[in-house]
């Protein structure tokens, strides 16, 4: 397991390289072999004889992960990795762990506040309130409920279902009372559609979610 | 443990600290000879080398402080320590570890002027005029009290986690026991009768009286433990030649690097690590 935790662990006074053999020697690595593929890796290759501590944020943090890599981890913990980067930092990291993940198959947990980043990367989410999961749900699901839908109130529920069943219309059984129908429709037609087959419902809303606020109705 | 020592004498090697503690010990060696040179020319006194070997051992604690606070001090703020507990490493060894790397600098410190002393003082000023046991001996006391030193700064750098702070405390710890180390000299030192001067007749008599500030026998034996224990006090001792005690000191020294490598360790399990 290789981790960042917070603020990446790297001596300011020395290199790059420098950094990434006191942590071959610290993890105990039998050679340095290596070395410099994971400075290419990270984008470090040419930093030369720059130390550390003259490094961008983005820099020094893709140093961090470099140093997290240095004993060939199956597992990274990376937390909040995107923090105080500007956008090229951002993407730059993101492309980082979307190579380490394709190329190396390494499994990453990312501890993040940044829901919209998060979104591009991530395959499973853990939602975390008052240090304790509240949700964990897979990247497909969570698309789904974040998905453009109308919420149906409505009485005779087993006739709608009956028939969303038969015209192939996705959708999802709340309550008793309400129904979700995902997809964009246009809402006369297909309110009209509706009548035509005696279903009518008290209530149709419009909904479209973000990431954002999946999270703060979570909480 | 092996892992540990090897990356900290590898960040050692490159440490411009090191470098300037390694010129620094050879500074000193060379402006102590030239010193010692210069009474010999000028004033014809007899210079002993083996006195200019023990003058170190009187800074030897100054400059084991700066180097152990700024060395170490960096592992809390640029979050080495954090990494190693990641990596697996217990704390016990990382301590350890930091007390090893500290104590052998030190050490080569101290060798490295005794070597420049030796190799430049014995041509210039002749050989060592007591015997080779007793200079051992007394140099051995000297490399027992830098562990001694080395232990109490380690301690300090590894409780503390603020680096700024740990240089403060401990370059003030270092001189605080200097000072102490001179107040019990000075108490020691003190006469046992003063000369007084009266007036009778037009005529000035002198005589020695008791010296009121004497110190009692309780207070004379106080001061002497307090000066063995403390790492200056032994260090003045040894380089003005006075020990009464020697057989001790190492002992004492011994008994303050358990007592503090022992509380430190307690301290840094349970420290709280951000």
């Amino acid at each position: 397991m290789g981790a960042i935790i917070e603020t990446p662990s790297i001596y300011g006074e020395m290199t790059a390289r420098d950094n990434l053999i006191e942590q071959y020697k610290l993890v105990g690595m039998p050679s340095l072999d290596g070395i410099d593929e994971l400075l290419q890796l990270v984008g470090l290759s040419t930093t030369g004889k720059k130390k550390a501590k003259n490094f961008s944020l983005g820099m020094k943090q893709r140093l961090g992960i470099a140093v997290a890599l240095a004993n060939n981890p199956d597992f990274l913990i990376l937390d909040e990795p995107i923090n105080g980067l500007d956008p090229q930092g951002i993407i730059e990291i993101r492309e980082l762990i979307l190579k380490l993940n394709k190329e190396r198959r390494i499994t990453i947990l990312i501890s993040s506040h940044y829901l919209d980043e998060l979104s591009k990367i991530a395959t499973h989410y853990g939602f975390l309130d008052n240090g304790s999961i509240i949700k964990e749900i897979s990247s497909d699901e969570l698309m789904k409920k974040m998905e453009h839908k109308l919420i149906l109130k409505v009485r005779n529920q087993k006739e709608f279902v009956k028939y969303f069943e038969e015209n192939k219309i996705s959708y999802d059984v709340v309550d008793s009372k309400t129904i979700n129908v995902y997809g964009k429709y246009n809402l006369s037609k297909f309110i009209n559609e509706l009548s035509k087959k005696n279903l009518i419902a008290d209530e149709i809303h419009e909904q479209e979610e973000s990431l954002e606020n999946y999270y703060m109705n979570l909480i | 443990m092996i892992k540990l020592l090897n990356a900290g004498f590898t960040r050692l090697r490159k440490n411009r600290l090191f470098w300037l503690l390694t010129i620094f010990s050879i500074c000193v060696a060379l402006f102590i000879i030239y010193s010692a040179y210069n009474d010999m020319d000028k004033y014809g006194r007899t210079i002993e080398v083996e006195q200019l070997m023990f003058n170190y051992s009187t800074i030897i604690g100054i400059v084991t402080s700066i180097f152990t606070c700024l060395f170490l001090g960096i592992e809390y703020s640029d979050g080495a320590i954090r990494n190693k507990i990641i990596i697996g490493h217990r704390r016990i060894n990382i301590y350890l570890s930091n007390l090893i790397i500290v104590t052998i600098t030190s050490l080569f410190s101290y060798i490295l002027f005794l070597g420049v002393i030796v190799s430049i003082g014995i041509p210039l000023f002749g050989n060592i005029t007591i015997s080779i046991a007793n200079l051992l001996i007394l140099l051995g006391t000297i490399f027992v009290t830098t562990i001694a030193y080395s232990s109490i700064f380690t301690f300090l750098a590894m409780i503390i986690s603020n680096k700024t702070i740990t240089a403060v405390v401990s370059i003030m710890a270092s001189f605080g026991m200097m000072m102490i180390a001179l107040t019990c000299f000075n108490i020691l030192e003190t006469p046992k009768t003063i000369q007084t001067s009266t007036i009778e007749s037009g005529e000035t008599k002198f005589e020695e009286v008791p010296n009121p500030k004497y110190p009692s026998e309780e207070k004379k034996k106080v001061c002497q433990v307090l000066l063995d224990i403390n790492p200056a006090g032994q260090m003045f001792q040894i380089a003005g030649r006075t020990v009464p005690n020697l057989k001790v000191l190492p002992i004492y020294s011994l008994g303050v690097l358990i007592i503090s490598t022992g509380v430190g360790l307690i301290l840094f399990k349970k420290k709280e690590l951000k």
